[in-house]
């Protein structure tokens, strides 16, 4: 009897306990429980975050443009998303926000601010209360908050919270502030492109949820790092540029795997691999194929349109790669861009570099880095010999290409009834996420094998290393900064 | 005894295809889908500019579909009848099929990865 009541005491306080534990597993807290009872749009978070939102305004994330201290043709102008164009979607320019309905009235597209943390205006120069009011801080910041575009009774259009009727789900919602996840920041990062992982390669949307395989740092089982563990400035300003943005948000503070907090100076146990860390940047070995999980944009033509009938809705046509194996070129942490209204700057395979990094074996301040090279057409503007973004937004909708492109050519330069040609583009593009375990790295063989994965020519040596002994690297050839 | 198993067997198939078909979902439980369910018994009443309110998957937040389907869903919808089928909605939807609306309502909410609305 007595043996019965301590098995069924026991069994109730396991009961007692395994409920407890769920109850505070489910129920997880947030800063901004406590801090007001309804949201009503940014103007709730300005009541505090005054000073945020203006650090916020002047940040990349923001404009979409800032200082280019490492873009060499610069010339001292802020650059970014804004006001020059890529060889993805082309330029928000012209396709900043509105519904696109296909044939079938469906919306195709809601325009490039989509993924903008503000409401739909567009980025101003000077800090304004509307600018303010604009910002939306619950992008970045509230868990589970997401937002749909709505036409305005004046025909304008606005970014608005999917809740905006159910107050009770967004106020819910609005207090659900936190330092950004990697699922917040993916949700814009991995989409690029118009597809999971179309542009960047390297930022899958496994990533959310990554084991060591798909990502060291991150895996979710492991260090379970965000993304801003490594990419967080101060002032909402972000650490890291890759090679391929034009504006650097933080001037003074490289990201690197060298620092003390992370791997150190030198990073191995082993000299030969010391040695080699000299001269090639970590990602090289330690990231030896990119778009794992979900295939890349590797090509983008845009002088030929496809049509897919189950959207329908038109496209270029764009050729998809996964498991890439990188290219491999030296980087010294300068890019020259093609930027809009400068000649097109022709590569020795007459297409022209929109991104090329800067940097050679000669040059002391280079290390070989890997990359995506994303090849596209794209239009030239025949009289100048500058490149033409393309207005894809109508593009989308009814296949025609040539007015695309004219007013584009009429946005950005002023000209009308524009006559261009196509020309081949080249872009190199770092890759820096999905670094495996080190089980996993790439073995000397890799490289130096009868089957390398280098172009040691084009690298500019004579051949493999390992075979052919180069000459000493030379003096610097850092170019001048602006 | 071993024909009247298989007699029962056999009407058991015949009933669950006929008041499958009745209802024009597949036969199959395992096709019968959240979002097919939703379409066919709520979307009915909850479209557009319907008078009992227009409600999609994204019209509350993963939470308030919890509750909704715990606590109130079959207080508010006890009296509900379908003019098609001329019966209460809560007695010929299975808790199975509850079960699946639920998921595909909580998985596609305003705060979920893929908030959605049951036309897409």
């Amino acid at each position: 009897m007595r043996k019965n009541a301590r098995k069924l005491i026991f069994a109730f306080c396991s009961i007692a306990v395994l409920g407890l534990t769920t109850a505070f597993a489910q129920e997880k807290s947030y800063s901004h429980t406590d801090y007001f009872e309804h949201y009503e749009g940014t103007k709730t978070c300005l009541k505090c975050h005054q000073k945020e939102a203006e650090t916020f305004f002047y940040s990349q994330h923001y404009q979409w443009k800032g200082n280019a201290p490492k873009i060499v043709n610069s010339n001292g102008q802020k650059l970014g998303k804004m006001n020059t164009f890529n060889d993805f979607c082309t330029s928000p320019r012209g396709n900043w926000i509105g519904f696109v309905k296909n044939s079938r009235g469906e919306v195709i597209s809601k325009g490039c601010s989509a993924c903008h943390a503000g409401k739909g205006v567009l980025p101003g120069e000077k800090f304004t209360q509307e600018q303010a009011e604009n910002i939306d801080c619950l992008m970045c910041h509230a868990s589970g908050y997401r937002r749909d575009l709505f036409q305005t009774d004046k025909g304008d259009f606005e970014w608005k919270p999917i809740l905006w009727k159910n107050q009770e789900g967004l106020d819910s919602v609005a207090k659900r502030i936190s330092a950004p996840t990697r699922v917040m920041c993916l949700r814009c990062h991995s989409a690029s492109g118009g597809g999971p992982n179309f542009k960047r390669g390297d930022i899958e949307y496994v990533l959310a949820d990554p084991t060591r395989d798909d990502d060291v740092h991150m895996a979710t089982e492991g260090k379970n790092m965000q993304c801003i563990a490594c990419h967080a400035g101060e002032d909402h300003r972000v650490v890291g540029r890759g090679t391929d943005l034009s504006g650097s948000d933080t001037l003074n503070k490289q990201l690197s795997c060298d620092s003390t907090s992370c791997h150190g100076t030198p990073p191995h146990k082993l000299a030969v691999l010391n040695k080699h860390a000299e001269t090639v940047n970590c990602t090289v070995c330690h990231i030896p194929s990119f778009a794992r999980h979900e295939a890349t944009d590797m090509v983008r033509d845009w002088s030929k349109p496809s049509y897919n009938a189950e959207t329908d809705k038109y496209a270029a046509t764009i050729t998809l790669q996964k498991d890439v194996v990188p290219v491999y070129a030296w980087f010294n942490g300068y890019t020259r861009a093609q930027l809009p209204g400068q000649p097109a700057n022709r590569l020795s395979d007459g297409s022209v570099g929109i991104m090329m990094p800067e940097g050679n074996r000669n040059d002391l301040t280079a290390k070989i880095y890997a990359f995506k090279v994303h090849k596209a057409r794209l239009p030239l503007l025949t009289a100048k010999d500058w490149m033409i973004p393309i207005t894809v937004e109508h593009f989308f909708a009814n296949g025609e290409i040539d007015p695309a492109v004219k007013s584009a050519a009429k946005e950005i330069y002023g000209i009308d009834n524009a006559a261009f040609t196509w020309t081949d583009t080249t872009r190199y593009m770092g890759i820096f996420h999905g670094v495996q375990p080190k089980e996993k790295a790439l073995k000397c063989a890799d490289c130096h094998g009868a089957n390398s994965r280098m172009d040691w020519k084009a690298l500019g040596y004579k051949g493999n290393p390992m075979t052919v002994k180069p000459p000493p690297r030379g003096t610097t050839s850092k170019p001048a900064a602006n | 005894m071993r024909f009247t198993k298989l007699f029962t067997i056999v009407i058991w198939i015949g009933f669950i295809a006929a008041t499958s078909a009745i209802r024009g979902i597949p036969t199959g439980a395992a096709d019968e889908s959240g979002k097919d369910l939703y379409k066919i018994d709520c979307k009915v009443c909850h479209a557009k500019d319907s008078p009992h309110g227009e409600y999609t998957p994204m019209s509350l937040t993963q939470d308030q579909w919890r509750t909704f389907f715990d606590k109130k869903f079959e207080k508010t919808h006890k009296e509900v009848v379908l003019d098609e089928q001329k019966k209460k909605l809560l007695e010929f939807l299975s808790p199975d099929q509850i079960k699946k609306i639920k998921k595909f309502c909580v998985d596609h909410a305003a705060d979920s990865e893929q908030p959605q609305t049951c036309s897409e």
